[in-house]
Formats: C-alpha cells, sequence, structure tokens
C-alpha cells in the first residue's frame, strides 16, 4: 500500500515561514513599494496611465470572478463598469453626494444589476450566455443612451466636479495614491472571497456542476453569488475611472469595454488571480507606448487579439507556469537518473470501458 | 391609417435589411457554429468598396459584385488562415474575430474618414412608389422582397440540393461526411465565404438606407447576431421572422415609446433567450 | 407499513419517444445492499438519475427514508441523506483531492458559507479532510490535483467523498468500471466493509461483484424490471439469462 505522509498539524504556519512563503511575501513587499513610488518616477501624463492600469486592472480581477473561477463566459460586464460610472456622473451633478456615499451606492447598484444577470442566465451556457450577457448589457445601455434627461444621453455628463474628494487626493499623483489603496484594498477582499469556501464553491460549480449539487450545494444560487460579487466590484472600478476622467458617457457602457475585460482575462491567463490583472497592465501599456508611434492603436490591438487567440489560450501566466513546471521536471529527471516517479502520477488509467450506455 | 402602414413597413424594411446581414452569420453561425464577430466588419468592407469605386465612376452592379467579391475572398483567408485551427472553441474564435474587425475597422477609419458615407441606391430603385395615398421608398419595398427571396433561395438550396445537403451532412457529424467523401474543409471554406459575401452584398445596400462609419459595423453586427439566435440557430425562416419581429419592435418602440427604445428591443431579446435559448425555431439546446 | 431506505413507485421516464424506464419500482429496506443488472441500455444510469433527483420522473414516486422526495432536487435529497457517484467519474479535476474533500465536508456544516477566511482555515473542515484521506489511504496524494490521479484512486476518490458526508443511502454507479483487476478487488473490500447502517444500490457490469456484494438484485431489461431476488435466485432465472445470452446471439 502507499505510503500515507502524515502532514502536522502546524503545516500551515510552517508554510509561511518556508522558502516559498518568504519569496512570495517578499516579492509583494517590493511590488508595493514600487507601487507606492510610481507617481516620483514619472511625469503627470504616466501617472495618469498608471492609475488607469490600476482600476482597469481591478476591473479585470472582478470580471475573473465569473468566468476563470466562474466558468460563465460573460460579454456584459461593461453594464456594472458603467453603472459604477453613471452613479458617480449623476449623484455628484445632481445631489453632490460625498464620494464615500456614491461608491456605496455604485457598489449597491452594481451587485443588484448583476444579481439580475445571473437569475436570467441560469439555464444558459457557452455561447447562448456569451449572448444573453451581451443583450443584457446593451439594453442597460440603451437606458444610458435614451435617458437623455438623467444620463445626458449620447453626450453623457461632462464636468464631474471632483471637490467631494479631499483636495490632496482629487487629481494627479493623489489621485493615483488613492487608486492604489481602494484597488488594493478591493483586489485583498476578492482575493480572500476567491479562497473562501464560498469562492472555492463556487470554483466547484465550474468544475463539475453535477457533482456540488449532487453533494448538496445550490448550484444557481452560487452562480447568482459570483455575478454579485464581480458586479459590485467592477461597479468600483467603474467609479474610479469617472472620478479619474471627470465625465462619463455611453462610452463607460460600450460593448467594447465587455470585449476588452475579456481579452484582459484570457491574455493574462483566466486561471490565475493576478493574470486577467496582468493582462489589464500589459495591454494599457501596449497601448501607451504604440500610441506614440502609430494612430493606428486599434490595428495594433486587433494583431494583439488575434495573437492572444491563436498563440496564448491559457494566457501569460498560463504559459509562464507551464515553463515553470516542463523545467522542474526536466530538472528533477536530471537530479535522480532512473528515479522512480513520484507517488500517484498519472499512470494511463487500465482502460475506460467503451460501453457507458445503462 | 396610413402612418401605421408607414411605420410597418418600414419597420418590415429594417427588419429585411436586418435578414440581409444575418442572412451570412445564420450560414456561419447557425449552420457551422463558427462564431465570426468580424461579420459586421465585411459588412462594412462591402459598402465602403462599392462606395468607393461607384464615386470614382465604375458601374453600380460592377462595384457591388467586387465588393461582394473581396469580402467573400477576405472571409476565406481568415477561415482558412486563422479559424479552421480552432474550430469548436467558441473564445479564441471571438477574440479572433474581433481582432479581425478592429483591424479592417480601424484601416477603413484610415482610409475614408470617420465621417459617413454611403453607396448609392441602386439604379432603377430610387423614387417612390405610389399606391392610391401612400407613398413608400421603392427601394425598402424591393428589400422587403429580395429578403424573402433570399430566405426561399438559401432554405431551398440547404435542402433541396446536392450541394445543400453536402453542407448539412459537414456541419452535423464532421467524420461521417469525411468518410464519405465530402470533402469537408473546403465545404466549410466556401461555405464562410458565402457567408461574409452576403455580409458585403448587405452593406452595399444597407449603406444605401442608413449610411456606413467605421463603427457602424458593430451596431449592424449586435442586431444580426440577435436576429439569428432569436430565429434559432440552423433556421433560415427562423432567422428572415424574428429579423421582421426585430424590426417591427424597433420601429414602434421608437415610435411609442422612444425614451425606452433601445431597451426594450434588447431586455424582450434577453427575456426571450433567458427561457428559450434556442429561439424560436431552433433545436433543442443541450447543456 | 414499512419504511424503505429508498424507493421508487411505478417510475416511467420518457424522452420524447423513447421511453427509458417503464413503471419501474424499486424498494430497498435499510442496511439492505441492492445490486442493479441489465444488459446495455436497460435504464439503470436512468433510473439512478430520478432516484438521486437528476431528473424528474414523467409518472411515478420517488421516496428517501419515508419521505416523499420526488419534487426535490438533487441537493435538498443530498442533504436528507443521499450520496451517489457518477458512471464517468465527476470529480472537481482542476482542484487538489484534499479540497474536494474539504468542500464535501464544507456543505454538512454552515461552513460553506464562509466568504472572507481560506477554504483550508474553517473550523476542523482541514483536520477533518486529512481523517478521510487517511481513512480511505489517499493521504499522500492530498495535495495533487484529482486530474493528476490514476483512474482507480479516482474512483476510490468518489466513494471516500461519498461516505464523508455520513449518508444513509449510497448509490455506486458501475464502482468498478474501467478499473484493473487488481483495483477492482481493492474497491470490492472497501464496499463489503461499509457499515450496515448505510443502504447501498449499486449497479454493476460485473456479475461476480454484483452478486458477492449483494442481498438482492434487480434485473431490468429495455427499462421494466424483470426479474428481483436473492443472487442465487436471480442467476438461475431464465428471463434473466435471456435477457443477456439473447443479447448475444443477436448480436
Amino acid at each position: 500500500m502507499s505510503v500515507a505522509e502524515k502532514k502536522p498539524a502546524g503545516a500551515a504556519k510552517d508554510r509561511v515561514l518556508s522558502r516559498r512563503g518568504i519569496t512570495v511575501t517578499g516579492g509583494f513587499a517590493v511590488a508595493a513599494v514600487l507601487l507606492v513610488l510610481v507617481p516620483s518616477f514619472t511625469d503627470s501624463f504616466y501617472t495618469f496611465v498608471a492609475t488607469r492600469m490600476l482600476l482597469l486592472g481591478l476591473f479585470a480581477t472582478a470580471y475573473n470572478t465569473v468566468f476563470g473561477f466562474g466558468g460563465m463566459s460573460s460579454l456584459g460586464h461593461a453594464a456594472f463598469f458603467g453603472i459604477g460610472g453613471y452613479t458617480v456622473g449623476i449623484a455628484v451633478t445632481r445631489w453632490d453626494w460625498p464620494p464615500l456615499v456614491v461608491l456605496a451606492a455604485a457598489v449597491v447598484l452594481g451587485a443588484a444589476v448583476a444579481a439580475v444577470f445571473g437569475v436570467m442566465c441560469l439555464r444558459v451556457r457557452g455561447i447562448y450566455l456569451l449572448l444573453l450577457t451581451l443583450a443584457l448589457a446593451q439594453a442597460i445601455a440603451g437606458l444610458a443612451f435614451y435617458q437623455t434627461e438623467w444620463t445626458g444621453g449620447d453626450n453623457g455628463i461632462p464636468n464631474i466636479p471632483r471637490d467631494g474628494l479631499p483636495s490632496s487626493v482629487r487629481e494627479g499623483d493623489g489621485y493615483y495614491m488613492l487608486t492604489l489603496v481602494v484597488v488594493a484594498v478591493c483586489v485583498a477582499l476578492l482575493w480572500m472571497y476567491q479562497r473562501s469556501p464560498l469562492g472555492m464553491s463556487v470554483v466547484g460549480v465550474r468544475e463539475s456542476e453535477a457533482r456540488m449539487s449532487a453533494t448538496g450545494y445550490r448550484t444557481g444560487r452560487l452562480r447568482v453569488v459570483a455575478f454579485t460579487v464581480s458586479g459590485a466590484f467592477s461597479a468600483v472600478a467603474g467609479v474610479l475611472e469617472v472620478y479619474l476622467q471627470g465625465s462619463v458617457s455611453t462610452a463607460n457602457m460600450s460593448w467594447l469595454i465587455s470585449a476588452d475585460v475579456l481579452v484582459f482575462a484570457i491574455l493574462g491567463g483566466a486561471r490565475h488571480f493576478l493574470g486577467p490583472f496582468l493582462g489589464a497592465v500589459l495591454v494599457t501599456g501596449l497601448e501607451v507606448w504604440v500610441s506614440t508611434y502609430t494612430d493606428r492603436w486599434t490595428t495594433v490591438l486587433g494583431i494583439v487579439y488575434i495573437a492572444t487567440a491563436l498563440f496564448l489560450a491559457d494566457g501569460v501566466l498560463g504559459r509562464a507556469g507551464w515553463a515553470v513546471r516542463t523545467t522542474k521536471s526536466w530538472w528533477e529527471k536530471k537530479s535522480s537518473p532512473g528515479g522512480a516517479a513520484p507517488p500517484g502520477a498519472a499512470a494511463d488509467p487500465a482502460g475506460v470501458p467503451a460501453e457507458v450506455r445503462a | 391609417m396610413l402612418t401605421w402602414l408607414t411605420h410597418s413597413v418600414n419597420g418590415l424594411a429594417y427588419g429585411s435589411l436586418l435578414f440581409l446581414v444575418a442572412s451570412g452569420l445564420t450560414i456561419t453561425f447557425g449552420l457551422m457554429r463558427t462564431v465570426n464577430l468580424a461579420h459586421g466588419a465585411f459588412y462594412l468592407l462591402g459598402g465602403y468598396l462599392a462606395y468607393d469605386l461607384t464615386t470614382n465612376g465604375t458601374d453600380y452592379w460592377l462595384a457591388l459584385l467586387a465588393g461582394v467579391l473581396a469580402a467573400a475572398t477576405g472571409g476565406m483567408v481568415v477561415e482558412r488562415a486563422f479559424l479552421h485551427r480552432l474550430a469548436g472553441s467558441e473564445l479564441p474564435q471571438i477574440v479572433l474575430t474581433l481582432g479581425v474587425a478592429y483591424i479592417i475597422g480601424d484601416q477603413i477609419l484610415a482610409n475614408y474618414g470617420g465621417d459617413p458615407v454611403a453607396p448609392p441606391t441602386p439604379p432603377g430603385l430610387e423614387g417612390p412608389v405610389t399606391i392610391g395615398d401612400w407613398v413608400f421608398p421603392k427601394f425598402r419595398l424591393v428589400m422587403i422582397g429580395v429578403a424573402i427571396a433570399l430566405a426561399a433561395v438559401v432554405g431551398a438550396l440547404l435542402k433541396y440540393t446536392p450541394t445543400g445537403a453536402k453542407v448539412r451532412a459537414a456541419v452535423d457529424d464532421e467524420e461521417i461526411a469525411r468518410a464519405v467523401g465530402i470533402r469537408v474543409p473546403l465545404v466549410f471554406l466556401l461555405v464562410f465565404g458565402c457567408g461574409t459575401g452576403l455580409a458585403a452584398f448587405a452593406g452595399v445596400w444597407g449603406g444605401a438606407f442608413t449610411s456606413l462609419a467605421p463603427d457602424s459595423g458593430f451596431e449592424v453586427l449586435l442586431l444580426a447576431l440577435i436576429v439569428v439566435v432569436v430565429g434559432g440557430l440552423g433556421s433560415i425562416g427562423g432567422a428572415l421572422l424574428a429579423a421582421f419581429l426585430v424590426g417591427l419592435v424597433d420601429q414602434y418602440g421608437k415610435v411609442w415609446f422612444p425614451e425606452w427604445a433601445l431597451f426594450t428591443l434588447y431586455a424582450s431579446v434577453a427575456a426571450l433567450l433567458a427561457v428559450r435559448p434556442r429561439g424560436l425555431f431552433g433545436k433543442a439546446v443541450f447543456r | 407499513m414499512t419504511e424503505y431506505a429508498i424507493a421508487g413507485e411505478n417510475l416511467t421516464m420518457q424522452f420524447g419517444a423513447f421511453r427509458a424506464n417503464d413503471d419501474v419500482t424499486l424498494k430497498v429496506p435499510a442496511g439492505e445492499r441492492r445490486a442493479l443488472i441489465g444488459p446495455n441500455g436497460a435504464g439503470k444510469s436512468t433510473l439512478f438519475n430520478l432516484l438521486a433527483g437528476q431528473l424528474r420522473p414523467t409518472e411515478g414516486t420517488v421516496s428517501l427514508l419515508g419521505r416523499n422526495v420526488t419534487r426535490l432536487p438533487a441537493h435538498r435529497r443530498a442533504r436528507l441523506g443521499l450520496a451517489r457517484t457518477f458512471q464517468l467519474t465527476d470529480l472537481l479535476d482542476e482542484l487538489s483531492v484534499r479540497q474536494n474533500v474539504e468542500l464535501t465536508l464544507a456543505a454538512q456544516t454552515g461552513a460553506h458559507r464562509v466568504f472572507w477566511r481560506p477554504l483550508g482555515s474553517v473550523g476542523r473542515l482541514a483536520a477533518q479532510a486529512m481523517e478521510v484521506l487517511e481513512e480511505w489511504d489517499l493521504a499522500a496524494f492530498a495535495d495533487r490535483a484529482v486530474r493528476e490521479l490514476a483512474y482507480g484512486q479516482q474512483r476510490v476518490l468518489e466513494i471516500a467523498l461519498a461516505m464523508s458526508r455520513e449518508p444513509q443511502v449510497l448509490l455506486l454507479d458501475e464502482p468498478t468500471a474501467g478499473l484493473s483487476p487488481a483495483d477492482a478487488h481493492r474497491l470490492t473490500s472497501l464496499v463489503a466493509a461499509l457499515p450496515r447502517t448505510i443502504t447501498v444500490v449499486m449497479i454493476e457490469h460485473d456479475m461476480e461483484v454484483a452478486f458477492t456484494l449483494s442481498d438482492q438484485v434487480s434485473v431490468l431489461q429495455q427499462g421494466r424490471v424483470i426479474a428481483e431476488g436473492t443472487p442465487d435466485e436471480v442467476s438461475t432465472d431464465n428471463r434473466v439469462l435471456e435477457a443477456y445470452l439473447g443479447e448475444a446471439a443477436d448480436a
């Protein structure tokens, strides 16, 4: 019989202090310091870009709650992003709400609308899910377009005052720091959610709905939960965008945004928590760089999309992980010539039955 | 009374345009299950090319043909070079065809600018038709007829001809089709080319109806997708019916509650899809 | 009236023109080991899906531990004490073995509602999961992804997951299918060792396994129950022999 390696109960603590734990914590510390120092090294344009990278990274991470982790492909997330933005536009210009109230309202609205999306999508999968979420988002965008009295129609709401924010964080470097803090907190919350029993059970539904429901989970409810969480945090990103830009319009709800965030997630690696964030940073960075040379950024973006579809189906992080694993096993094979394969290695199963009808 | 007639026929005419656009998509998406989000871009391609040629003196019908052929060729290149590798995977297809659409759209923007353009109304179809007290543009009436005729022709081709049988066989079961000697890759290639060619034709006529701009490709694509899915994947008649319905809902939506126009349309579509994913006439959807 | 652990009465399942189960009645008393056998296409897995709640019958009723559960969805029946395995192993492949067990255990307690602490750190989940894995000799693979396990081990894990929920009724859908003789033998011993407080119904193609493990055997053919009895009775029943040999003769 196989040898059971007993893991002592204190193993969890040991893991944090292990080499891997120190490397990871160290990495985060370095990243944190660098992020905080960004504005001191760059001029206002690049600080602006960095701010956008952060909020789009949050949007992509929130999106992935439903996409990579929930296994549900949505083309409708622009709706939640836009709802966050319009909440700012309407609440500030009409009623002068303070930013915390605006944020809370945006989160509630984003979550509520996302929950509706989730409920309506319970019976659909695959391409139908993509189209249904798209249709739903277009319905919301239609409201933005035609309810001109509220939303300003196609022109949107320009000149949104930022007086509600404390003066030190109203724009430029200060706003970057504010965004950094908000994004860091939200990403941390999403990380905690993702690893929690609730977040993991959504992943379970992605893996096998039949197994989860046979275990006693209400899979429909879990799908709606995933959407709700995703919508809430997407709205936060939308709020950050509008305070940054100072205006909101139907462009904030355009389905091109939904397509973009889908590609961020795929490009960065949808099965990795930080993959989508990386995708957002890469594409935004590429846009800035390419735009210094040519007006034809959209063409380049199209090429990026094509390359991603053809070569990067599991994303940059996915490829990186594959490369690391391949190198590791090559290294292991070299260090133990003729060594036994690790226990439980996937030996070929003794023939899966051909007859599966009963 | 006559206003209702005008509204209704306008709605049907718009629906006909949608069907013209969607006809190519019913074939590539409805039949082949290949997602082509560049469909709108080929619509634009046909329209802009025809506009360019006719503005420089080419005969209308030749320009139309050129546009269609260009799009058909472009479509076949995309299919052969990229899409056939992604068979069965919708997400990569979506991302890839979006990329193609972005490139085509941007190149059009670069070459023609962002202001709307319009290919001319087909010669012989300009002007109004007068029936008693009722006046209506001839072109739009003809469009309704063309949509119905197109649906009938494509449906008949698929159902009653050996070519159509080969296409249906290749779509239903690729392996068996190959085993019987049908050259499946060639079939898919040609079918895809027909799809994009039809999109271009719709672009030339649609452009005359509603004019063209670099980003109108996506609006048109969205509506075409909806028409195909609401009608039911694989059903040409379903797509025609759905197109007429969408056209009428859109028209009356704008007339009765203009502030809710787009919302009503898309919300109705969403409600239908949520409850009945297979649309009106599609085969049952298995999870 | 005797209360059966699990019972299906007059179950009919119609798929369009096809009748997968035709007026099937199956009543299993508590603690019994029941084998469900029959040639291919007999409707055995469909019957399981009706009993466990993946399907709603066209006609008929299902009762679980004395309670009518016909209208209840699968997850409700699971919470009432029913556990099942699937014919084609259906596990959470990308997650680790440990996580599969933890999620199964979490479903039983309020743990599954926690949304701020990591899965492994909630209550005693991690410790309980390790206990389960050690019991089934899978502890060495705790942190491997399920898809890396050999097929035989996945089958064992499935049963481990089902048993970890301390069910009162266990449905095993072809537990030894696809296993090597050694693995099948091991699995059979594991099932034989299950306590009699649990009622076990199993679909099996392997006659030896079915007859060794069961107290009673029900035979299905073309959607109908054609015979029922002890393994001895069934193995000598002419109708059963005809059902199997008849098929072989036609083939």
